[in-house]
């Protein structure tokens, strides 16, 4: 039942932090270099690829979130699935707990996404898709450890699981469309295909920056009030998933690092009149490698969610 | 393909026994965890290291002679259950809690403490 419920959690986390990056990416990065680029054609295959994503990642927010709740109410209550679901103890976790509660509330926001995304209320539009995807990602904040939190540091605790839940759907899920757009820009022979591939890779390490600033910070304050000491992250399961979890991000920066500095740069010199298919290639080939450490990260996270935070395990 | 299985896999293999230690949750008791008290307590009160969940969250204490002596209907206000206790008599009675905390992690537990002598 563990691995169930590990596997169930990595995977609404997953999708939902995929789906937001899918839908942030247009307002940040794409949509500005399109307009500036003034190319309709690849703006258009983007967008309908783009679609697809975000309606994949949908249906498996929707698929992992039921699994999510159905496997929870057979944990909380200790029984067999079956029976707990004939007791009506489904309900009882709907109406009288939290997680029940924030299950519901997640449930009507994700309502209100596929709606937003029925209407078209993407592209460059902030308050539509975009805003009620990262709401559904910060919401999931208030079903893990920062909900348990007692005390006054509760509220700090949840605003910097929600930003730092945030910050990995951006730039996580965000590598994904910039991968799609980096491989149409490849495909393209006219002028504007490296360029759009330089301007949107320039983009987004910008909104990596960002993403990474706060995922430190964020990241900083949560260990503190999860593990606490020093000991805490070394001798205990939970502290030692969370130390693989830093390696994995540090990974992640490397390769990032080697796209801003060295690859990115490449694409951008005005003394290469054909595209740079060979940076390209390079490029899209570390953006996969980065995906692949993100969804490990996932997995990691997943599993810490099930687990008992070290500072209660750890004697003061 | 085989990287990334390898990399989502690895900390499933080394980790996944979601193996912690369920006595730490408890926090403080009152009675205090295994004191002895000159008179049998009208209230226990169990305060924990979590926020806990009403629903699926229970206490029962048992006195020396085996008999349930807490009212059934625990308390929970934020990290703190309390259950009322009828008169029970001397000797050493038994606490079997069972809490869920709000972020879902169900832990239980139990301990004694002596009334009289």
């Amino acid at each position: 039942m563990d691995e169930a419920l590990i596997a169930v959690r990595a995977v609404q986390l997953a999708s939902t932090a995929i789906t937001a990056g899918v839908l942030i990416f247009p307002v940040v990065v794409a949509g500005p270099v399109f307009r500036a680029a003034a190319e309709p054609g690849i703006a258009d295959v983007f967008t309908t690829w783009n679609g697809r994503m975000a309606w994949t990642g949908l249906a498996l927010i929707a698929l992992s979130g039921i699994a999510w709740l159905l496997l929870q109410t057979s944990a909380m209550s200790g029984r067999p699935l079956g029976e707990a679901l004939a007791d009506g103890l489904l309900w009882v976790v709907l109406s009288q707990t939290q997680f029940g509660a924030v299950s519901i509330v997640r449930g009507v926001i994700l309502i209100l996404l596929v709606v937003s995304l029925i209407l078209k209320w993407t592209r460059s539009r902030w308050f539509g898709a975009p805003m009620v995807s990262a709401i559904l990602v910060a919401a999931i904040a208030w079903t893990g450890h920062a909900a348990g939190t007692v005390g006054p540091i509760g509220p700090l605790h949840l605003a910097a699981d929600a930003l730092h839940l945030l910050a990995a759907s951006a730039w996580i899920g965000g590598l994904l469309p910039l991968l799609l757009l980096l491989g149409e820009a490849g495909r393209r022979n006219e002028i504007d295909g490296p360029s759009i591939a330089f301007h949107a890779s320039q983009r987004f390490s910008a909104l990596g920056i960002v993403s990474v600033s706060v995922l430190l910070a964020t990241g900083l304050i949560n260990s503190w009030i999860l593990i606490g000491s020093l000991r805490g992250l070394v001798a205990t399961d939970y502290g030692q998933l969370v130390l693989l979890k830093v390696l994995l991000f540090a990974a992640m920066l490397c390769v990032a690092a080697v796209n801003r500095m060295l690859l990115t740069p490449r694409l951008g010199d005005p003394r290469g009149g054909q595209p740079e298919v060979k940076t390209l290639r390079q490029l899209k080939r570390n953006i996969t490698i980065e995906i692949v450490i993100g969804f490990g990260v996932f997995a990691i996270v997943g599993i810490l969610g099930t687990l008992h935070p070290a500072v209660h395990l750890v004697p003061a | 393909m085989r990287l990334f299985t390898l990399i989502a896999i690895l900390p499933l293999i080394v980790f996944g026994n979601g193996n912690a230690a369920a006595h730490a949750f408890l926090e403080r008791a009152s009675p205090r965890v295994g004191s002895t008290v000159s008179a049998a307590p009208r209230e226990l009160t169990l305060s924990f290291t979590q926020k806990l969940e009403s629903a699926f969250s229970g206490v029962m204490v048992t006195n020396a002679a085996g008999q349930r002596i807490d009212t059934g209907g625990a308390r929970v206000n934020g990290n703190v259950m309390s259950v009322t206790l009828r008169p029970g008599g001397t000797g050493t009675y038994r606490v079997n809690w069972k809490v869920l905390s709000v972020d879902t992690h169900t832990t239980e537990g139990n301990f004694t403490f002596r009334v009289g002598q």
